[in-house]
């Protein structure tokens, strides 16, 4: 997997590198600077850039412009970007782009290299990845008010990892429950939603977020 | 005769009393009667003067008498209302004064924010995630079930929470989402990351950048207070903008009694005051808490 890092912190920046490195990641590109990210990035082809949302010069959220630019440039690649804080209007605005391949984590994903190199996996195969700890506190409060609808704690189980993004593969990897018996919850899910069925894998992503934000019941 | 002389300085007094900061010369000019003040005061004297020699011959006290009342009348008449209109400048000159005061203030609590932010998320942030790469390369190069490793791993535990205590002090300040998405994005972020229930009904549109971000400020201050004390079960934030002002209410049904006097409420108070607007609370006890406010100029 190759992948590019644009972040502003030179020592983190190495930082980072060297751990992928360590954990057999191919870093094609490191750099600080996003018009030399847009400049280099045909020479070096990564599969998923890697970055943060703030960066110079306003530090506001100047990561989520570039990672439209990028897309506008390559649509096939993988972007993931990187917040301290968990701003869901960001998750919801890199969605709207189109949820394949993309991705919206922690920057407390970065202490974590096994599961950030799960996570550019994830998008590089085209899946979406939103961080968990949004959903989770979005679950948790949507359940409360969830209880006349009847959501059954499996159901609230699949549709949690139906919302960080991931396939019918991986939320039955995850739950420990066979491929059709996710997609019979997946179909009751989708009822009580009231999702589309035929909604694509991406699409749903953003339904559910979509659906865990909003309070009618 | 005391009375008289008062009057007569009130102009000048208004320029004492506003020194600092109101220009002294252009406080007594717009105090200066008018051009057309001084010919109505001319003509009324000719006339008098006119009256009064007419009456002369029959009645020459009560013609002196007539005369002088009028011109004292019309003395004080011009003296008032140049009284008036300098008052008027000299209000006019000190709200001037506050705005752009209040402007440079949001600024710079703007730019304070951001400063907190940069070097926390930037700069303290990632040195904390350095520290945790140090660690994971130390604990690579010792034995696992050595006492070193144990301490490694506890401080590597301690780096993480480090990290998420970063996290809870960053929220609270200036959100990236305010100034390129809007008051909607912001508060819908904002809500999302609350453990309580908020509805959000904010249209979907933007507004100058100072009534955005003390809109804001308003609205996370009362749900914030709305975490630690109402123990609400719904809580509703609603903004609505017409005839030019924009009006905040976040209403909750939990148990009331909010302290209106409280320091907390206070600072939401000033930030409507700061826009020239209002902010009220109604907290009867056991049945809610509703926050009213209203920012003009929208």
């Amino acid at each position: 997997m190759r992948v590019a890092i644009l972040e502003d912190s030179v020592l983190l920046r190495s930082g980072l590198a060297a751990a992928l490195r360590a954990a057999d990641v191919d870093v094609v590109l490191e750099t600080g600077s996003s018009d030399e990210l847009l400049a280099g990035f045909e020479n070096a082809r990564p599969d998923v850039v890697l970055l943060d949302i703030r960066l110079p010069p306003d530090y506001s959220d100047e990561g989520i412009v570039i990672a439209e630019r990028l897309r506008a440039q390559d649509p096939k690649v993988g972007l993931l970007v990187l917040s301290v804080v968990a701003e869901s209007a960001y998750a919801m605005r890199l969605l709207d782009g189109g949820s394949s391949g993309v991705g919206y984590l922690l920057k407390d994903s970065l202490l974590d290299i096994p599961s950030l190199v799960s996570a550019l996996t994830r998008v590089m195969a085209g899946e979406c990845v939103i961080e968990p700890t949004l959903i989770d506190g979005l679950i948790k409060k949507r359940r409360s008010i969830q209880s006349a609808h009847g959501l059954t704690e499996r159901e609230a189980e699949v549709l949690r990892l139906l919302a960080e993004g991931f396939s019918n593969a991986g939320i039955a990897e995850r739950t420990g429950l066979s491929r059709k018996t996710v997609e019979v919850h997946l179909v009751n899910i989708f009822g009580k939603l009231r999702i589309p069925t035929d909604a694509d894998i991406n699409r749903r992503v953003t339904a559910a977020m979509t659906w865990l934000r909003s309070t009618d019941s | 005769m005391r009375a008289f002389r008062t009057l007569r300085g009130y102009p000048y007094a208004m320029a004492r009393t506003s020194r600092n900061w109101v220009d002294k010369s252009r406080l007594i000019k717009a105090g200066r009667p008018t051009a057309a003040g001084w010919t109505v005061t001319a003509l009324a004297t000719a006339v008098t003067a006119t009256a009064a020699a007419m009456l002369w011959p029959r009645q020459p006290a009560l013609s002196v008498l007539t005369a002088f009342s009028i011109v004292t009348l019309l003395a004080w008449i011009i003296i008032l209302t140049a009284g008036l209109r300098a008052a008027t400048a000299a209000a006019d000159t000190v709200r001037a004064t506050f705005d752009r005061t209040v402007a440079h203030m949001i600024k710079a609590r703007k730019k304070d924010s951001q400063r907190r932010k940069r070097y926390v998320h930037d700069i303290a942030a990632h040195d904390v995630i350095i520290v945790g790469y140090s660690l994971d390369n130390a604990m690579e190069l010792v034995d696992a079930s050595s006492e070193v490793y144990a301490e490694l791993k506890q401080t590597r535990e301690a780096v993480t929470e480090a990290i998420k205590s970063l996290r809870e002090f960053l929220a609270d300040e200036y959100p990236g989402t305010l100034d390129s998405m809007g008051l909607r994005a912001a508060v819908q972020s904002l809500v999302d990351r609350l453990p309580i229930q908020v509805a959000v009904d904010i249209p979907d549109r933007r507004f100058p950048p100072d009534v955005e971000f003390n809109a804001y400020l308003i609205i996370s201050g009362a749900l914030s207070n709305v975490l630690k004390h109402a123990e609400a079960q719904t809580t509703t934030v609603r903004v609505t903008a017409d005839a030019g002002a924009m009006s905040i209410s976040v209403v909750d049904n939990g148990k009331g009694g909010a302290d209106s006097n409280g320091e907390g409420l206070m600072e939401l108070q000033l930030r409507a005051a700061e826009l020239h607007g209002e902010l009220k609370i109604h907290s009867p006890i056991g049945v809610g808490t509703t926050l009213e406010a209203t920012l003009p100029c929208v």
